[in-house]
């Protein structure tokens, strides 16, 4: 594996994921997203474990109504997502940053990390499923489309990071 | 053609392989901003590092100032694109859950995919606390229902909040972004103890990045819609005394609706009380100001129709005549005659004289037989109407 290397200027980064994002629309008529997704997931494994449940609760029931045409993971957004894992895959390798590695604060312990981790994304998923999407379908794509939601949303997840920031500093500083 | 390219150009397989390119720039993007490392995430809300900040507002700004473009240009139209919903209070609630969920955790769940499939353990662990959480979700959802579909105010733009122009909102939020990079610049420099440059030592990269940046939006700033444009364009004299209208006389339109030809649509360019008031039998209602709505070109656009005109004023007509063939709709004829006029011609008894010609002898008795089918084929028509809309349907998106 080559030596890693560095991360790429983040304003350039900026315009090659805007134009990807210009791309989606103009191809596809819609913008970015990754909770999606993560739905879609949770969908089909309800479908597969609880099926009555999946069938009947009407919070499932109507998106199993609406996904009636090849099931949850025949989604845009799963395809999406797939593209995703094969570009960071690449990235990664072509960067030589593909490895096993686990990322924390310096002074918080592996366990700490671990639950705040799972603490984390469970926020994250309840979040994006009440916000209507995540950082990239609501924010970053509703940015794209000037959505007064989108932009709201945006404001919230930064403007709400920032007001806890100082709350949990010690997990990264 | 007219993007967005779905349904029409791309069907929906064709659309999931779009979907994993699409995907497939996305992630590699991400993963070479550095966005699978936590540390780097996490470091917007510290002030030691503004890579997301910068990634996320360009890629907005970038994005949001090329699909103004294209729209202004008339490759897409921008009201088919999914434009996210705004719902008040899920917004906001929502968006602060999930703000607070990226300082505990260090990702979001576009980042913690990327994380995760170069080898970052604490991002797969993200990834599964966010499925975990949107099963969460779903258990809770009867309590939750309640605030996710509070004040709906469908998709609303956030010109429209501001009570701005698109053009001039797309100029202000430029230049606050182009304002949060060098703020958070200048942040940054001083939280890490480094020295800032000035305008003088900045490298010259930045400050092209910055006029990249604000041209488009000025070019927005100063462009008419392409609509606009055509619409006054229909209304320039010189343009119009450029062009070749062809017409059709009140007897040739008249004896084509009496053959019940199919293959003619009689297009009412006046208003719709205009219309309502009196018009020609077998004719539709477009306004001249609609004219452009793409819900009619299926109608207006078939090679084997022809499309007549008519209006009260020529003008008026010629304006119409214009805009259709600049949108490269077919056959396109003027009639030549006002609809008053048409009505006189046609529905008017009148004495022939002792002296007519042959084709004088002629038109009397067409208008003759005209003057009794042309009532009853628009009392026929009253059943049944005669132009079909074709709505394009708006794309879904989002998360949902």
């Amino acid at each position: 594996m080559n030596k890693e290397q560095k991360y790429m200027n983040p304003y350039l980064a900026g315009i090659i994921l805007g134009m990807v994002l210009v791309g989606s629309v103009y191809l596809s008529g819609r913008g970015l997203g990754a909770s999606g997704a993560l739905k879609s997931v949770v969908m089909q494994t309800m479908s597969e474990v609880a099926p009555e449940r999946y069938n009947e609760v009407p919070y499932y029931a109507s998106y199993a109504a609406a996904h009636e045409d090849g099931g949850p993971m025949k989604s845009w957004l799963v395809f999406e997502v797939i593209g995703v894992v094969l570009g960071a895959a690449f990235s990664g390798i072509a960067s030589g940053r593909m490895k096993l590695k686990f990322e924390k604060g310096p002074n918080i312990t592996k366990r700490t990390r671990v639950i705040a981790a799972i603490i984390g994304g469970m926020l994250f998923g309840i979040g994006s499923q009440l916000g209507r999407g995540c950082t990239s379908g609501s924010a970053l794509s509703g940015m794209a489309v000037m959505s007064a939601g989108g932009i709201l949303t945006m404001l919230f997840i930064f403007g709400g990071g920032y007001m806890m920031a100082y709350f949990f500093r010690r997990l990264w500083l | 053609m007219v993007a967005p390219l779905v349904p029409d150009l791309i069907n929906n397989d064709i659309n999931l392989l779009v979907a994993i390119v699409v995907g497939f720039g996305f992630g590699y993007t991400l993963e070479q901003a550095g966005f699978s490392s936590t540390k780097k995430l996490a470091g917007v809300f510290y002030g030691y590092d503004f890579t997301v900040l910068r990634v996320f507002f360009t890629a907005g700004i970038t994005a949001m100032l090329g699909i103004t473009i294209l729209g202004k240009l008339g490759w897409l139209d921008v009201s088919l694109i999914y434009v996210n919903p705004t719902f008040l209070y899920s917004a906001m609630i929502g968006g602060a859950v999930m703000g607070l969920g990226f300082i505990i955790g260090g990702f979001c769940p576009g980042t913690s995919i990327v994380g995760a499939v170069i080898g970052r353990i604490d991002a797969m662990i993200f990834v599964g606390g966010a499925i975990l959480g949107v099963f969460v979700y779903g258990e809770m959802f009867p309590l939750l229902k309640g605030i996710y579909a509070a004040e709906a105010m469908g998709p609303l733009t956030s010109f429209e909040v501001l009570g701005l122009s698109k053009e001039v909102y797309v100029v202000i939020l430029t230049l606050v972004a182009l304002g949060a990079f060098v703020m958070t610049y200048y942040i940054q420099q001083r939280v890490n103890g480094k020295e800032a440059v000035t305008l003088k030592t900045v490298n010259k990269k930045y400050l092209a990045f910055g006029v990249v940046m604000i041209i488009p939006a000025l070019v927005i700033f100063f462009t008419p819609d392409k609509e606009e444009r055509l619409f006054t364009a229909a209304h320039d004299q010189k343009q119009l005394e450029q062009n070749d209208f062809a017409y059709y006389t009140p007897d040739k339109l008249a004896y084509k609706i009496m053959k019940q030809d199919s293959a003619m649509n009689v297009i009412d360019v006046r208003s719709k009380e205009a219309f309502d008031a009196q018009n020609i039998p077998t004719s539709f209602n477009i306004p001249l100001e609609e004219l452009q709505d793409r819900k009619y070109e299926v109608t207006l656009s078939k090679p084997s129709k022809i499309n007549v005109i008519y209006a009260d004023h020529p003008e008026q007509a010629k304006s119409a005549a214009y805009i259709l063939k600049e949108l490269n709709y077919p056959n396109v004829y003027i009639l030549d005659a006002s609809t008053e006029a048409f009505y006189q011609t046609i529905m008017m008894p009148y004495e022939l004289q002792a002296s007519a010609g042959l084709q004088e002898q002629f038109n009397h008795r067409f208008r003759s037989k005209a003057r009794v089918e042309l009532p009853a084929i628009a009392e026929k028509l009253k059943q049944k109407p005669v132009i079909r809309i074709v709505k394009k349907k708006k794309i879904q998106g989002g998360c949902s």
